[in-house]
């Protein structure tokens, strides 16, 4: 573990370098499309990846989360920006070097069947990893492959089965094992357990968890299941059409979280319990139907906000993440908790007023409960 | 709510015994086995379940979209007529003017080269006989019903034009044009983001209650059934092995398996330094399944009974059943929890 | 969407475990029509391979006491003009058919499958100019193109394999192509480049098991246009020279016959027919009973 001592030009200092394993700056990939627009998926994302940690990256699709996962792999070339691992930038290494890079880093897939090379058996999709890295062949892979699959909880009898002949469950495990087989350090988790069932995502988040704290690893974790996120991680950003419009520590965030697309993930999340569905659906009742299209101008939020079709300031000025608790950030010109929201609006239509400045007395602009 | 025999009372659909089975190389796989229910007219049903369960071959086949090699055994009742008996020609009819379907995945149901209007518009006019400005103002209107903006200008528009939440409108419009009294939704927002799952739910919900339409919504989400059903089954195996009222079934659990579900849903109160609680082993397949009762290789309180004799449909109440050995003692135990946690 | 196709999936492949994984050629045996043809294809390889054990006269022997005689015991296809036994020279004629045809399948694929693999990882660039190569030959007409390269490069066996080769391999890139692109899109793939493979070895050794079974399905399909080709080009007399006879020079000498001896060109005809129909029908079936639901 090097202690880096280039500085990180101009992002903001979360923690110290040392202890931040992956990071991102500035990190932004555009998508061109026919006729000069592009689809801007992934816009100035800039998030510090501390070592031995779980960052949970939320967002619903077309948020960019998969497409910043890929671009922390370099699986995919960002438009601007850096991702520094150790202090190192990913995007200036040689092929060579890159191969070599990528022994530290492995990612799995949401689609268990989709990840696996069908044609393939269970030991040569593990022993893949084996075969190009360490040379190894035969028995001694097939001995390595056995080891991982006990890892991961798999029957070693496995190891001859081809994808389609198992479970989406163990096709997931199988995928686990690939990734843990050149022993990385950091493993990107792309909705790994969102495509399975309840009682199969119970078990594969044990054995996650489990696997980090004997193996001493880093996730990366990317999912739109807000529940599964507060379970796993520590570190929480949510994302929304390429930005990330809250981030901080996972208390925080769930305990204050301050962003209206955020109290609209959570009012969103179906609860086993029919009681609170009831009332969810209750406080969702008069919610703004989704538009079609993002605008480009101002805040990306700002036609499902309920406060955006009041403030002038959401339609002309993007808001960038400002710092409402040393571990809390929101990109919102208005963060608050959600029942001051419900106020503000009742107050402004009331008043038939618009927001006009941020100053006045029936809006609050930085508000952190105590 | 069981109706008595030969009279039609406010049971809309009645489901004896139904069974799908395949045969593959001399063996016989039944991935459904007798299912029965009864919805009465604006009941919403939940069927729950996890892959492997059959809870979508159900849906086919109550349908009647399943064809050969699949075989259905027993009796779709719709107001007293056995479905299972119709032709081709009449079943059709059935499926315009009384009972439709919403699919789960809008990009592959909705015919990407067809206007969104003209897919409606079709629906309308299988189900009755309108001329076609009729059917235009009607595909309109009921575009406008389920929420889709400007519905008299995106009524032109291609369903690769709209976003997943309003294709699934656009389904919905179509299921809902022929003045159906059944609906049968499999898997309506699984493909969908979390938010315009609960938008699109919440529309259903409402749609639903404006027509008074019974709904059997197949799901293998259990929150999402929270919110939207009155009563709820548990599908494994094949076999639906607990009914409840929904108020019921979540707070008082019978058996073991739906215990287990619900145990083993993560959720945003969890805690955090607890692992969470799982279900030993993997659903059976269809052709494989254990003896005795088919949950009990995976239940922590199985005994050897469970393994020599498969358990039968146990009555707890109205409209309350479980398959289980033990099920009495089960929801007598829980009952009495939950009466003592109230007090 | 991906929650159900994987549970989908799940359930199939359950299924599939279950119900046991059959060979793509089991499958296609198993449905009639596909087992006729492939039964067809082999009668005509074998013939043609063993073509002295199931002929009792030389193709080339001249006997003009049994001129235009019809299809009796003794000579199974009756006899041409010069007294030659029919059946023989179908049977001699296939060996060349076949043989051309084979030749031209190994260069159409051989070629296809590099250029259509190449096109589609280099994307950009590369991979316009090589599909636009592919669009300008195939604009050509097939019968015209031949006719040109036949008449510059000449007509021998081996010759005329190769030009049909080239001329068939356009489409098999555009094929090639297609497969491998699709391939290129999934998981798996992305999965091995994370894992540090390079990408020579992640096409050799991942993409191109998965397209196999496309690219075989192509082949078939491939030798059957083969055999059209060479059949029409001998028809018109640009394609194999006599003494040497293929069965399209068979249909053309036959041609001439047509009011006294119909037999003449009516089992060249049909064979033809045949081996065309089989290898098209084995080469659709091995395609559609590939990649068995659930897996795209």
């Amino acid at each position: 573990m090097m202690v880096q001592s280039t500085p990180q030009t101009g992002a903001q200092a979360v923690s110290t370098s040392s202890d931040v394993i992956v990071a991102a700056e500035g990190l932004t990939r555009h998508f061109p499309l026919a006729g000069g627009a592009s689809v801007r998926a992934v816009d100035g994302v800039s998030f510090d990846i501390r070592r031995a940690e779980t960052f949970g990256l939320v967002g619903e699709s077309g948020s960019g989360k998969s497409t910043v996962a890929r671009l922390l792999l370099r699986l995919d070339e960002p438009t601007s920006g850096r991702v520094t691992v150790d202090g190192n930038d990913l995007f200036a290494l040689s092929n060579r070097e890159l191969r070599r890079q990528r022994r530290r880093m492995q990612i799995v897939f949401q689609d268990p069947f989709a990840a696996l090379n069908r044609r393939k058996t269970v030991e040569q999709i593990v022993g893949l990893p084996l075969s190009v890295h360490l040379g190894l062949r035969g028995q001694a892979r097939a001995a390595r492959v056995a080891e991982l699959l006990d890892l991961v909880g798999l029957r070693r009898e496995l190891a001859g089965r081809y994808p389609h002949q198992m479970s989406g469950g163990q096709c997931q495990r199988v995928g686990i094992a690939r990734a843990l087989a050149l022993e990385p350090e950091f493993i990107v988790l792309d909705e790994a357990v969102s495509a399975v069932d309840v009682s199969i995502r119970a078990q594969l988040l044990n054995l996650l968890k489990d696997l980090q704290i004997r193996l001493g690893l880093t996730y990366l974790f990317v999912s739109h299941d807000l529940a599964v996120v507060r379970y796993m991680s520590s570190s929480v950003a949510v994302m929304y059409h390429g930005r990330i419009v809250e981030m901080g520590s996972r208390d925080r965030l769930f305990g204050d979280p301050m962003h209206p697309y955020t109290h609209c993930l959570m009012k969103a999340i179906p609860i086993p319990d029919p009681d609170q569905e009831r009332a969810n659906a209750r406080a969702r009742a008069g919610g703004v139907v989704e538009p079609d299209a993002v605008p480009v101008e101002g805040c990306r939020f700002r036609h499902r906000c309920p406060l955006g079709a009041l403030s002038p300031r959401c339609a002309s000025e993007e808001p960038q993440l400002i710092q409402v608790a040393p571990d809390h950030q929101v990109a919102c010109h208005y963060p608050q908790s959600p029942e001051s929201v419900v106020n503000v609006v009742s107050t402004a239509a009331a008043a038939q007023q618009s927001i006009a400045d941020p100053a006045s007395s029936s809006l609050p602009s930085h508000r952190s409960r105590g | 709510m069981i109706a008595t025999s030969g009279v039609s009372t406010k049971t809309l659909l009645e489901v004896r015994d139904l069974s799908v089975s395949f045969r593959a190389n001399r063996n016989v796989i039944e991935p459904v086995r007798g299912v029965s229910l009864d919805l009465p007219r604006g009941r919403r049903l939940g069927i729950v379940g996890e892959s492997g369960s059959g809870k979508s071959l159900t849906a086919l086949a109550l349908m009647r979209l399943l064809h050969s090699p699949a075989r259905l055994g027993g009796q779709v009742l719709l107001d007293g007529e056995d479905l299972l008996t119709l032709s081709d020609g009449q079943m059709a009819k059935v499926r315009a003017r009384r009972m439709s379907m919403i699919y789960q995945d809008p990009m592959s149901s909705l015919n990407p080269v067809f206007t969104v209007g003209k897919q409606i518009i079709e629906a309308i006019r299988i189900a009755s006989d309108v001329s076609a400005a009729q059917a235009r103002s009607a595909a309109i209107e009921v575009l406008g019903e389920v929420g889709v903006p400007e519905p008299s200008r995106r009524i032109d528009s291609y369903p690769h034009e709209f976003s997943g939440g309003m294709r699934q409108r656009v389904m919905i419009a179509m299921a809902l044009s022929g003045d159906v009294d059944v609906l049968i939704a499999d898997e309506p927002t699984t493909a969908l983001d979390v938010t315009t799952q609960a938008r699109v739910m919440d529309l259903l919900s409402r749609v639903v209650a404006e027509r008074g339409l019974a709904v059997i919504l197949i799901t293998h989400d259990l929150g999402v059934a929270a919110g939207f059903c009155d009563e709820i089954k548990v599908m494994y195996a094949g076999r639906l092995v607990e009914s409840a009222p929904v108020d019921s079934l979540y707070q008082r659990p019978v058996h073991p398996y739906t215990e287990a579900l619900l145990g083993a849903i993560c959720q945003l109160d969890a805690d955090i330094a607890q692992p969470m609680t799982t279900i030993a082993g993997q659903p059976p397949l269809p052709g494989a399944l254990p003896r005795g009762c088919s949950f009990h290789p995976r239940c922590p309180d199985a005994v050897a009974r469970c393994t020599d004799e498969a358990p039968s449909t146990v009555h707890l109440g109205p409209a309350r059943f479980a398959e289980c050995h033990f099920a009495l003692e089960r929801a007598a135990m829980s009952d009495a929890l939950t009466s003592g946690a109230q007090s | 969407m991906t929650i159900l196709a994987a549970q989908d999936r799940a359930q199939s492949g359950e299924l599939v475990a279950v119900t046991g994984r059959r060979s793509p050629l089991v499958r296609v045996v198993r449905r009639p029509l596909g087992a006729l043809a492939l039964g067809i294809l082999v009668l005509l390889v074998f013939a043609a391979i063993a073509a002295p054990l199931v002929t009792h006269y030389p193709p080339n022997q001249i006997a003009p006491a049994v001129r235009f005689h019809g299809p009796s015991t003794a000579h199974w296809f009756g006899t041409d003009e010069l007294g030659r036994d029919l059946f023989s020279r179908v049977v001699y004629g296939g060996r060349i058919a076949l043989g051309i045809a084979f030749g031209a399948t190994v260069v159409a694929m051989f070629l296809g499958v590099i250029w259509g693999f190449i096109a589609a990882q280099a994307r950009g660039m590369l991979d316009e100019v090589l599909m636009r190569a592919v669009d300008v030959i195939m604009a050509i007409p097939l019968i015209m193109f031949s006719l040109i390269l036949v008449v510059a490069l000449g007509s021998d066996v081996v010759t005329l394999a190769v030009i049909i080769g080239l001329l068939l391999a356009p489409v098999t890139a555009r094929v090639a192509r297609a497969a491998v692109l699709s391939e290129l899109r999934a998981d798996y793939y992305q999965a091995a480049i994370a894992v540090g493979a390079s990408k020579p070895r992640v096409m050799l050794g991942e993409v191109l098991p998965n397209t196999a079974p496309v690219l075989i399905a192509r082949a078939a399909i491939v030798a059957a246009d083969a055999i059209i080709v060479e059949a029409s080009l001998s028809f018109i007399g640009l394609g194999v020279q006599p003494p040497a006879a293929s069965w399209g020079t068979l249909t053309q000498q036959g041609y001439q016959q047509i009011f006294r001896a119909l037999w003449c060109i009516g089992f060249p005809g049909v064979v033809i027919f045949l081996a065309i129909w089989s290898l098209n029908t084995v080469g659709e079936h091995f395609q559609d009973t590939l990649d068995p639901r659930g897996q795209r």
